[in-house]
């Protein structure tokens, strides 16, 4: 098995059925399994790393599952990533192969410039511009399609994701084929998903989530809608033009949505599936969401990259829950089957209920760890006192719920915090900061303040000159995590405790209005 | 709204840069600006034409470059 065969179940089911739309184009089932196919003849069969360079096009989605069907883990490069930061990533992954679509094509070709990397490519835009770098480029179009596809077993990797790390250095979270399969096992037969279903496609492919976009329409043998630049800036226009019926995203999307007047009453009336994940989901989105889109199912899912995709979920329902969501925030709910959920103080003891801890989680759906980082590994994937099995420790703050109640969300215990849904370390941004600026006043302020969510970051330093400071961040970090706007301060603001006094930067925030 | 004012609030209160900001310059499908900045200007707008923007004027053509804003404030502007 493999998150893969999914698919292959729909292409021998199905293969006229339109798997991609694409740029006004359609991909049946059909098509992108051959696409695939070629793409994994030039991959070549055995184990190892492919990088995936692109996103939201037909040579991504084909190069993912062409990765999967070569016997491969698929490593997502973002491109919007700064090129040492990608180039970092893919040395780190080892990756023996890189599928790459025409956008990402000039990042891929500066990225990959000197490695052994067999570059594989189906158009002739990407041809042109990497055999000018002089790699090795293998063309998928010139290749028979691969007649056998790998059958990994559930330890096999099947991706490996980065993710914010807090001193510095992303951490690359593992997860397996077996990972996959224990959270598809579990979550689909939460939501009654069909072959007529239309998925919304507004994760990237370096979020962990996207893999539902992905592998759940492949499963049930629907189809994935790409929204494209304009759509993704206007995403409640995109759910109406294209008759969405399974909307999958962070709250931040929706509240954009709302925001822009896209939520009227009944404005998404073909929507069936609707599902948040990612951040905190205030109730005032979840209400508007439901009116927009009546004949939905709302659902809050919660689930952090290591415990793959998704692991509690809580069921939206109208009218009676506004009152059981503590700090006007959605509970994450109960825990999905297979998933056992523990509450525990700093020394890893189950709290009592209704009292708050930090969430652990154990269960097939728990990952093996992070990449050639044991330290970090064994910080967070632990053993608890008085209970077996393997545990993570979210960091997320919950409380315990009284009897089968559901697991309200408290916030972060450290640092993190969720940028628009971008999962980002403050401390990771204040360092660069701090090297940038050439200081050692650097700070870093989620606004405007929520639970473990905000909207932008705002950087202050001591001295400097903001834009050149901007763009030297730019340079050094994914633009989601570089601060929207950096105020200079003569010095920063300190409490009597000599620490930094974030009340007194959130008021000189304020007092722009 | 004149062109001046228009230009004065990107630049100063959205963060638009000075130095690549034109008439067509594509505001939000260019990436100068993020998908939330759209809101802000939509108040901004919303004080100049005295009105809420109807939902179906909140597009692309419409908000992504200083041409199609001040063309869409004209039409909408107080009497």
């Amino acid at each position: 098995m493999g998150v893969h065969h999914r698919f292959l179940s729909s292409v021998a089911r199905a293969p006229q059925a339109v798997a991609l739309e694409c740029d006004g184009a359609n991909l049946t089932y059909g098509e992108l399994d051959g696409l695939a196919r070629r793409l994994a003849a030039a991959i070549g069969t055995g184990a190892g790393r492919t990088a995936i360079f692109g996103h939201r096009t037909a040579a991504s989605t084909a190069g993912v599952l062409g990765a999967l069907y070569a016997g491969t883990s698929y490593v997502p490069v973002h491109p919007g990533y700064p090129v040492d930061r990608a180039r970092e990533m893919v040395a780190r992954a080892g990756v023996r192969a890189a599928v790459v679509d025409d956008g990402a094509a000039a990042q891929a070709a500066e990225v990959l410039r000197g490695t052994a990397t067999v570059v594989v490519i189906a158009s002739d835009a990407a041809l042109a511009v990497l055999r000018g770098a002089g790699l090795s480029v293998v063309d998928a179009r010139d290749l028979a399609p691969a007649v056998s596809v790998a059958d990994p077993g559930p330890d096999a990797e099947a991706n490996l994701l980065f993710t914010s790390g807090s001193t510095g250095r992303p951490k690359g979270v593992r997860v397996t084929h077996g990972n996959l399969e224990a959270f598809f096992n579990a979550a689909m037969p939460r939501w009654d998903l069909r072959p007529t279903d239309r998925f919304s496609h507004l994760f990237e492919l370096v979020f962990d989530l996207c893999g539902f976009d992905l592998f759940a329409a492949f499963t049930v043998g629907g189809t994935v809608v790409v929204p494209d630049r304009g759509q993704l800036l206007l995403p409640g226009r995109y759910a109406a033009d294209k008759r969405l019926t399974v909307w999958f995203s962070v709250p931040s999307t929706a509240n954009l949505a709302l925001r822009q007047r896209a939520l009227a009453p009944n404005a998404l009336p073909d929507l069936r599936v609707v599902l948040f994940c990612g951040e905190a989901l205030s109730v005032d989105i979840a209400q508007a969401f439901q009116l927009a889109a009546p004949q939905a199912v709302v659902e809050n899912v919660y689930g952090p990259t290591e415990v793959t995709l998704a692991c509690t979920g809580h069921r939206w329902l109208a009218g009676a829950d506004p009152e059981a969501c503590e700090g006007g925030v959605v509970p994450i709910g109960r825990p999905f089957e297979g998933v056992e959920v523990r509450v525990v103080d700093a020394d890893g003891h189950e709290v009592a209920e209704g009292e708050a801890g930090e969430l652990a989680l154990a269960g097939a759906q728990v990952t093996p760890g992070y990449l050639d980082d044991a330290a970090q590994t064994d910080r967070v994937f632990v053993s608890l006192p008085g209970v077996s099995g393997r545990w993570y420790r979210t960091g997320d703050r919950v409380r315990r719920p009284v009897g089968e109640g559901p697991i309200a969300y408290l916030g972060r215990a450290d640092s993190q915090v969720q940028v628009n849904g971008y999962r980002v370390e403050v401390a990771e941004v204040e360092g660069a900061l701090r090297a940038v600026s050439e200081t050692a006043d650097a700070t870093i302020l989620p606004w405007p303040p929520g639970v473990g969510r905000c909207d932008a970051l705002i950087g202050f330093v001591a001295g400097g000159e903001p834009h050149r400071i901007r763009t030297a961040l730019a340079t050094r970090l994914p633009y989601y995590m570089v601060p929207r706007e950096i105020r200079i301060v003569d010095a920063m603001p300190l409490t009597t405790n000599g620490k930094v006094d974030r009340k007194a930067l959130a008021a000189l925030l304020e007092g722009k209005g | 709204m004149t062109r001046e004012t228009l230009m004065a609030y990107l630049i100063g209160d959205l963060g638009a840069d000075p130095s690549r900001l034109q008439d067509d310059t594509p505001l939000f499908s260019g990436g100068m600006l993020d998908s939330f900045r759209m809101i802000d200007l939509m108040t901004f707008i919303e004080g100049a034409t005295g009105r809420q923007m109807d939902p179906v004027d909140v597009t692309l053509d419409n908000l992504d470059n200083m041409t199609s804003i001040l063309a869409y404030v004209a039409r909408k502007g107080r009497g």
